[in-house]
């Protein structure tokens, strides 16, 4: 993995509307992300069914390895045409991006695509197609560490007509407004949330049309590994630990017994909470040169729980499941290190918990994280 | 006093919180002051909760043997001193 992907999205529906009629969609594959967003003729409810038809129908169908000019003329071909308008029902973008940094865009009378390159701002521009009676504009180029991609509704290029803008925002504006008012420094979701703030102050607080941005930043991918279960065999403890601090990435150590190897191994000392912030989940720990120290089955357990759940809320949480989810999901590359060795003093009986469920649940968990995009690799050992 | 409650998976599952709960609770009323303190795995999951007092290790400790083990350790007369 060359790159990894930061993505934002911020959004606004019309003054008076509970629904956006702009829908984003993205799904990260293997080896690469699409995001869709659609903008569905009017707004509200009907707006946001033909913005679903169509960022679902692309999306699936890009997911499925359907080549990206295919799913243009799939959806052009499909998608009805209003008959009062004699327009098409939804205008959309569509990029993907793989982890080499290839990059490929079609635009199908949505606002151009923007790339921040240094401090450069450019509408993308390619070859125009017409495809199904539309005019489909293509661009594939390769981008580099650091490169900004803006995909917007026209929500936000018109963004203050009626109210302080007579002819809206317009892409000039907007370029200006990156130009010189936000800071392309921050992360991808700060920088949506900042072109949706101006574009709301623009429109006096009422938009007039449904606003959505979306921001991708190329950075490096975060690499991160997980220590869990003690080796399989004694003999290997000083090998695995080496291994564990070799290299340049981001650590964290899941199991009591594993904290006390490490602490052992490189001599130092190791440092048990015991404040409970939520008495299920057993307290952390702290180690020199570690992120994180939890205790292993029950927080690993926890962990894949709010996983399989979907939507993850740990930003504000402080026990030790929710700190490990929030570690796992900062990284794109993480290796697994599970030991194999099975504590002496769980083998004495009545404990009620099953043997052999480390290698179980890590596998679960190690799946789960595939399936947020995540590159995961187990060393079993 | 020097106290080390584990939370090891087995301790906790056995009820190190309401026994750390506990040594809080006399944190509060002892004239004697006590350092209470926490520990992953010490090794002997089937006895637990285990907890240590100024190095004396006691095993299934629930959170009613509390209040007479600060009793026996008050004044620092414990057998580890």
């Amino acid at each position: 993995m060359k790159f990894a992907l930061d993505t934002g999205i911020a959004g606004l529906a019309k003054k008076g509307e509970e629904l956006c009629g702009d829908v984003v969609e993205i799904k990260k594959g293997q080896n690469s992300t699409v995001v869709v967003l659609s903008d569905g003729l009017g707004s509200g409810v009907k707006a946001n069914i033909l913005a679903t038809l169509t960022s679902k129908i692309a999306a699936n169908l890009l997911a499925k390895g359907v080549s990206l000019p295919e799913v243009v003329h799939t959806i052009t071909e499909t998608l009805p045409v209003c008959q009062t308008r004699k327009i098409a029902y939804s205008t959309f973008t569509v990029i993907q991006i793989d982890e080499e940094g290839r990059f490929q865009a079609t635009q199908v009378d949505n606002p151009p695509v923007l790339l921040v390159r240094k401090s450069e701002i450019i509408p993308l521009t390619g070859k125009v197609k017409n495809i199904a009676g539309r005019n489909i504009m293509e661009t594939s180029l390769e981008l580099s560490e650091g490169d900004i991609i803006i995909l917007v509704s026209d929500g936000v290029t018109h963004a203050g007509i009626g109210a302080l803008l007579p002819l809206g925002l317009g892409i000039d504006g907007l370029i200006k407004i990156l130009g010189n008012k936000i800071n392309l420094l921050a992360n991808a979701q700060e920088i949506a949330e900042e072109i949706l703030e101006h574009c709301e102050t623009f429109s006096a607080l009422e938009p007039g049309d449904d606003i959505t941005v979306v921001v991708l930043k190329l950075r490096k991918p975060v690499r991160g590994i997980m220590l869990s279960g003690p080796p399989l065999s004694e003999k290997d403890d000083s090998l695995v630990v080496e291994e564990f601090f070799a290299g340049e990435r981001r650590r964290v150590v899941c199991g009591g017994t594993t904290a006390n190897i490490v602490a052992r191994e490189r001599q130092v000392n190791l440092a048990v909470d015991y404040f409970y912030d939520d008495p299920l989940i057993p307290p952390t720990g702290s180690l020199p040169g570690v992120d994180l120290v939890t205790e292993g089955i029950i927080t690993l357990t926890k962990v894949v729980e709010l996983l399989e759940k979907g939507a993850v809320h740990v930003k504000n949480k402080k026990d030790g499941a929710s700190r490990l989810l929030k570690w796992l999901l900062e990284c794109d590359e993480i290796e697994l290190m599970v030991g194999l060795r099975v504590n002496p003093a769980h083998m004495k009986g009545d404990l009620p918990f099953h043997l052999g469920l480390r290698a179980t649940l890590l596998q679960r968990l190690a799946g789960l994280l595939s399936g947020r995009g995540k590159r995961v690799h187990i060393k079993w050992v | 006093m020097e106290v080390n409650v584990c939370v090891g998976s087995s301790c906790h599952l056995k009820g190190a919180h309401a026994v750390i709960n506990k040594f809080q609770e006399a944190l509060g009323e002892e004239p004697v002051k006590i350092k209470l303190g926490a520990s992953f795995c010490q090794g002997r999951c089937t006895e637990g909760v285990i907890v240590a007092i100024d190095g004396v290790v006691y095993e299934r400790v629930s959170p009613d043997d509390v209040p007479s083990l600060v009793e026996k350790h008050r004044g620092g007369c414990g057998i580890g001193d």
